[in-house]
């Protein structure tokens, strides 16, 4: 079965089709939402929302774009969306503590960990985790797909709907701004 | 819990920016799609979806504003039409008076009237 054809069960509704869709991309979806999201029930609840939106909105996917690509579009937005939400509402628990009504939220130190960091790359790898919140959404975007997806810069492109030189460029200021952070790096102790 | 500043050397900094070279991709727990099936069961039952719609904020301001103003217009309403019965009640009786000159003075009472 090519992809037209399997596009075409999974807008008939058929369930198998469905079910071949999420066991294959499923680990794809959450290693990019759980590089965004930094957090593992987050990464979960948050792909599942994708294979969700997935689900319910196969029916319009005019197949412009490989299902993939589609797939890690869905991903991203999903897993940014979740980001934002999460950013609003510590500012407004902040707010609340601020004219007094609640208490303030102790900030606690996590360092995400990512299952796939080999064990000598750990601790670096958190760090550099935790400055990777700090940058911009689209050196953000590129810079996950690429380290933490592998994918390549074409692939990266077409999914963020950009060319190729400018994923270049992102990446090139994403480390750009890494660097400048790491150099004034503060930590929890 | 006290911030302390850190300080990276260079080559620190650039095995931090590679450390998510050749990084393995996660993977998600166990019977994924078992917990996506009943999500989406859940999403998709028609009492949940109902109710996902009314529990909007903008739904229901809407639907508190529209009971606002129809209850506005029936007390309005019905103010009116109290009024009118009130005159009509009365509108009988002062064509009935009307028609047999009741208004008018009696006759043994008109000092204008001769004998």
């Amino acid at each position: 079965m090519n992809e037209q054809e399997f596009i075409l069960s999974l807008q008939n509704g058929d369930q198998l089709a469905f079910k071949q869709l999420v066991e294959t991309w499923q680990n794809m979806v959450y290693n990019t939402v759980l590089s965004i999201v930094q957090d593992v029930q987050a990464a979960e609840d948050v792909s599942q929302e994708v294979f969700v939106q997935v689900y319910q909105s196969v029916k319009n996917f005019r197949g412009d774009a490989k299902l993939s690509t589609w797939l890690y579009r869905v991903a991203v937005t999903k897993a940014l969306d979740a980001e934002r939400k999460k950013k609003s509402k510590k500012r407004i628990a902040n707010l609340r503590s601020w004219i007094g009504l609640g208490e303030k939220e102790e900030e606690v130190a996590v360092h995400f960990n990512h299952p796939g960091v080999a064990l000598d790359k750990k601790e670096q790898a958190a760090i550099l985790f935790k400055a990777m919140q700090q940058l911009p959404e689209n050196q953000r975007i590129a810079f996950t797909l690429i380290k933490a997806e592998g994918l390549s810069y074409d692939d990266t492109a077409d999914i963020m709907n950009v060319t190729v030189k400018a994923v270049e460029a992102l990446m090139h200021r994403a480390k750009e701004n890494l660097r400048k952070q790491l150099q004034y790096y503060y930590t929890n102790t | 819990m006290s911030m302390e500043r850190r300080k990276f050397t260079q080559e620190e900094i650039e095995k931090i920016v590679q450390s998510m070279d050749g990084v393995n991709r996660a993977e998600i727990a166990p019977f994924f799609y078992t917990r996506l099936q009943a999500k989406i069961d859940s999403a998709s039952s028609p009492s949940n979806t109902i109710w996902s719609v009314i529990m909007k904020p903008a739904v229901s301001l809407v639907t508190l504003s529209l009971l606002l103003i129809l209850n506005i217009a029936a007390i309005r309403y019905y103010s009116k039409t109290s009024k009118q019965t009130t005159s009509e009640k009365s509108s009988p009786i002062q064509k009935f008076a009307e028609e047999y000159d009741l208004s008018a003075s009696p006759a043994y009472n008109d000092k204008t009237a001769n004998p």
